[in-house]
């Protein structure tokens, strides 16, 4: 289980995060969901380890860790935006990521895709969707993806929707997004996060009277 | 594939122009081998790679990303560069003193 515990981040004096608890286990997909520049970003950063809080405690089966990402085959994160660099080519990401080429072609049919192509000439919905394949099909134990939805054709999303069930079997997965249909059908549990804390919610209803979806969602 | 020396390298050959232009430097500062010189190429080297830190570091924010997901820290890149840069400087010292 990994839990991030009492997080505490100011910017220009301003509390982004304040009151963070989140426990994501095995076997389950865990959402963070909230409003635009509310802090799901910054907290991934957090947990990730490339962002300094003035308190945090990030939590590995109850072992406390430093710097989570420089612990070896531990964790990847996925930025909002293209993570790779524009110069390296797809079959150098897949070498380095330990990821069959071919069975990312295979699982995406229709994907147009060359070895040898450089990740700048990838359409940016193409590099989102082997980015996300290549950090769900690491060895690591937890996946975190901010918004890993975004620019992703439709078909494609429901194939990477089933690569994360799948994954989530022996990984722990967090996910933040703005489609929250996704969220819903992916996840067993989710947070919102609002005025700085943390808030597991069971359902709809919750996020309404919470503020975070509409009346007339229902 | 060694994923953390990969990433090392990967962030190393960004520079290769400075570098360039680093041994071409040393070499007009060094052939004169006089202690002037050689402090004169030491401040300019603190210069040079405190002008390419600052535009790299805040350019750099989103790019970092990838090199974390190799498990690298921002520290240990600019560690390894700035090594790899003294080393270039001091073998080329070493060159040039002896064999010119």
């Amino acid at each position: 289980m990994l839990e991030a515990d009492g997080i505490q981040y100011t910017r220009k004096g301003r509390a982004i995060l304040n009151r963070i608890y989140i426990a994501a286990k095995e076997n389950e997909v865990t959402g963070i969901v909230g409003s635009n520049g509310c802090g799901k970003s910054t907290l991934m950063q957090i947990m990730f380890g490339s962002l300094k809080a003035e308190y945090a405690s990030i939590r590995l089966n109850g072992v406390k860790l430093k710097s989570p990402y420089s612990e070896k085959n531990l964790i990847n994160y996925l930025p909002q935006f293209t993570g790779l660099p524009k110069g390296i080519k797809v079959t150098t990401v897949c070498k380095l990521y330990n990821v069959s080429f071919t069975d990312l072609k295979q699982y995406f049919e229709n994907i147009k895709i060359q070895e040898n192509q450089t990740i700048g000439s990838l359409s940016k919905g193409t590099q989102r969707l082997l980015e996300l394949y290549v950090y769900l099909s690491t060895e690591n134990k937890v996946i975190l993806l901010d918004e890993p939805f975004s620019y992703i054709m439709p078909l494609h999303i429901e194939k990477i929707k089933t690569l994360i069930r799948q994954k989530a079997k022996d990984k722990i997965i967090i996910l933040t997004d703005h489609m929250y249909q996704h969220i819903h059908s992916l996840c067993q549990k989710i947070y919102l996060i609002k005025n700085a804390a943390t808030i597991e919610v069971n359902d709809e209803d919750d996020l309404i009277r919470l503020g975070y979806l509409p009346d007339t969602f229902r | 594939m060694n994923k953390k020396l990969f990433g090392l390298i990967y962030f190393l050959k960004q520079f290769w122009l400075v570098f360039l232009v680093e041994i071409f430097c040393s070499k007009r500062f060094y052939s004169e081998i006089k202690p002037h010189a050689i402090s004169s190429a030491i401040y300019l080297k603190i210069l040079l790679w405190a002008i390419l830190f600052l535009l790299f570091n805040s350019n750099y924010k989103n790019k970092y990303f990838f090199y974390y997901n190799l498990g690298l820290s921002k520290m240990q890149l600019w560690i390894f560069t700035w090594t790899c840069s003294v080393l270039i400087s001091i073998i080329t010292f070493i060159i040039l003193y002896h064999y010119f």
